[in-house]
């Protein structure tokens, strides 16, 4: 029986070369998919386009803070980080690209933002704070949204940059009430005595004077002094620590994350080779129903069991071939690591006869290739679609529902093991649930092709 | 054999059958398509199936082909030794004649495979398409491939299923003269066909199927003698008598 899959392996594969268009759909068409699918998951969404109306007058767009120039516009476009900015000179104008769609949205800054800011910063109470403009073409509720966010996003971190600034300029001030010195600022000028200078000027002018009400007067202001440097010398740090209040220390559970390139890659790979291999292994069981000869290779001493065997044996093969294909042009761009490459071809090859053997139930459903192309097709959308969805990212039910889905289909363990095999995870599992796959799904043929 | 007519004057088969059948039934759900059908082909023997659509012709020869098991009654030759030929060419097309042959002959274990497909090239009139794609060749010459593939293993019994039934009259001549020899040399055949002609004048019986039952079995002489000698009226009597008493 062995040697009976030899010549009908190599039958389905001089069948396979005989038929260019055929042979051309299975392994172009997922090959186009994969790459564009890799291509989309590698890369984050692209930058929005920002148009950015800098209405404060030339050369009068700077504030002091702590000595440090802030210009306005270096604010404004600290807003945009990620995004693609290009300046306009009126509001009218970006009001009307925005509408036109020409840009996400457009940031206006008003020509009394830097008074305002200046009035801010000089820490007099004044209230009526710089206000930025941020339009937005609201007609595509998404890139809406996202440039909401991103511009919230930013808006925080610029303004804890100036908090910060402006409590280090307070602490600075606070320095020299405590200690004395050289102060330039509050509409003071010159030598500033401070509070440690003070006490210590009351507590000597204290002991040198009589003991009366007048000494415990002078003894009172001093003791006073003294509790607010002591006091006093402790705020500074109280207020930095307001200024950044709380930190992040990110630790994950599951190890390191993949690269988002390495896995989009091998999101690639696993994709080409579901299609290839299913859509394969399908299209030669149906051939054997359209040709009319699955009754006369029965009638041989050909059973089902080695004949469904080869034809998966022949997708999985052509499948891992694919997705070495893939895996290997995108090695260098991706910066794959080269001691990993052992582990490529056992993953691909039992990813590819997993598929395989799903293909070959399914074409033993169908009555002819077209018929099973499509039922592949129908089933194989759904299935990556569902294999891709992160976990936790829906409701329990559903959750259990898409891991009960992932854990018959050979794409989600694949995708495993391929990511195993690219750059880390678990290798063991996901192969030995392929294997399992493979079996189960042959049995399925088995019995279907019975009909 | 079970029958509902037979000539009496004509025996079943001249020597002692090489294909016996006895009881076969079978059922699809709660349709009965077989029921209780016997049937024997001699060696050298050429056996017309009549029946109209729907008869069981079909599943009788799957029967007997072993593609399909019966509910009841048995086969009294293994599969391997029965030739089949399907009424679509049951081969690749994308393959050449020749590159099928050899598949086929060696899936069926043939001995000397090499010889046996020159044999075969030779004795269907292939030697010169051996090498092109059958699905480059007329109907006639897929016809041609799919018997030849079906006569690999040299099988005492073939069993054709309306071989003629996509040929013209030229192909179904030559198809008919190449029929005719291999019983010349021996082998018995059974070929179900619509045609009434065909079974006049290249069949030695007839077996007439109604309503998966056999209605008749004969010479094709005598059972247009039931008709006054027109064989086309007696099959079509037989036919509607059946189908009355169903």
């Amino acid at each position: 029986m062995r040697g009976l899959l030899g010549p009908l392996v190599a039958k389905d594969a001089r069948v396979l070369r005989r038929s260019p268009l055929l042979l051309g759909l299975l392994v172009v068409y997922p090959l186009l998919v994969a790459l564009l699918l890799g291509l989309a998951l590698s890369r984050g969404p692209s930058s929005p386009s920002v148009l950015l109306v800098n209405q404060v007058p030339e050369g009068r767009s700077t504030v002091d803070l702590a000595g440090e120039q802030l210009d306005a516009r270096t604010y404004a476009l600290r807003l945009l980080e990620g995004t693609d900015v290009q300046s306009v000179a009126t509001r009218e104008e970006a009001v009307r690209r925005v509408r036109d769609g020409d840009a996400a949205g457009a940031i206006v800054i008003p020509p009394d933002t830097v008074d305002r800011l200046r009035a801010v910063l000089s820490l007099r109470g004044e209230r009526t704070l710089p206000t930025l403009e941020v339009l937005t073409n609201d007609t595509d509720p998404v890139r809406a949204e996202a440039l909401r966010t991103l511009i919230s996003a930013r808006l925080g971190d610029a303004n804890a940059e100036i908090s910060k600034r402006l409590i280090e300029v307070g602490g600075g001030y606070l320095g020299v009430l405590l200690q004395g010195g050289n102060l330039s600022v509050l509409g003071l000028r010159g030598d500033i005595l401070g509070l440690r200078g003070a006490s210590e000027i009351l507590r000597r002018t204290a002991g040198s004077l009589p003991a009366g009400s007048q000494r415990d007067d002078v003894l009172r202001v001093q003791r006073f002094a003294q509790l607010a440097v002591e006091n006093l010398g402790f705020t500074p740090a109280i207020l930095q620590s307001i200024a950044d209040p709380i930190r992040v220390k990110r630790t994950s559970v599951t190890g390191p994350a993949v690269d988002l390139e390495t896995y989009a890659g091998a999101v690639a790979a696993a994709v080409s080779l579901l299609l290839v291999a299913v859509l394969l292994g399908a299209g030669l069981v149906a051939l054997e129903r359209e040709e009319r000869t699955l009754g006369r290779l029965v009638r041989s001493a050909v059973r089902p069991g080695p004949l469904l065997a080869a034809k998966t044996l022949l997708a999985g093969l052509v499948a891992a071939a694919v997705g070495l294909l893939v895996v290997g042009g995108l090695a260098p761009f991706v910066g794959l690591p080269a001691e990993r490459i052992p582990l490529w071809v056992p993953a691909l090859l039992l990813t590819g006869a997993a598929s395989g053997a799903l293909g070959v139930a399914l074409g033993s459903l169908a009555p002819e290739v077209r018929a099973a192309s499509l039922l592949a097709i129908l089933l194989l959308v759904p299935v990556v679609v569902i294999g891709l969805v992160p976990d936790g990212t829906v409701g329990s039910v559903t959750g259990v529902a898409i891991d009960g889905v992932t854990a018959i289909f050979p794409f989600g363990p694949g995708l495993d093991l391929v990511t195993a095999a690219l750059e880390r995870g678990a290798y063991v599992g996901p192969a030995i649930h392929l294997a399992v796959l493979t079996l189960a799904w042959l049995a399925i043929a088995r019995v279907a092709l019975r009909r | 054999m079970t029958s509902a007519a037979e000539d009496p004057a004509v025996p079943a088969a001249a020597s002692p059958p090489v294909l016996r059948a006895t009881g076969l039934t079978r059922r699809y759900r709660d349709r009965v398509a077989l029921d209780d059908v016997g049937l024997d082909v001699a060696a050298g023997e050429i056996v017309a199936l009549l029946g109209p659509n729907g008869a069981g012709k079909t599943t009788l020869l799957s029967l007997l082909a072993g593609l399909q098991e019966p509910d009841a009654g048995e086969v009294g030759l293994p599969p391997r030794q029965v030739g089949w030929i399907p009424q679509q060419p049951a081969v690749y097309r994308r393959l050449t004649v020749r590159e099928n042959l050899e598949l086929f002959a060696r899936l069926d274990g043939v001995p000397d495979a090499a010889a046996r497909v020159e044999r075969m090239l030779v004795e269907a009139d292939l030697v010169d398409r051996a090498d092109d794609r059958v699905g480059d060749l007329s109907g006639g010459g897929q016809q041609r491939v799919n018997i030849a593939v079906g006569l690999l293993a040299d099988p005492p019994v073939v069993l054709l299923d309306e071989p003629s039934s996509s040929l013209d009259p030229r192909q179904r001549e030559r198809m008919w003269r190449f029929l005719t020899g291999l019983a010349r040399d021996g082998r018995a055949l059974l070929s179900s066909t619509h045609d009434v002609g065909e079974a006049e004048r290249y069949a030695d019986r007839v077996v007439v199927l109604v309503d998966g039952r056999v209605a008749f079995t004969g010479t094709p002489a005598a059972l247009a003698a039931t008709a006054g000698g027109d064989l086309l009226r007696a099959f079509v009597d037989l036919v509607e008598a059946g189908e009355a008493e169903a």
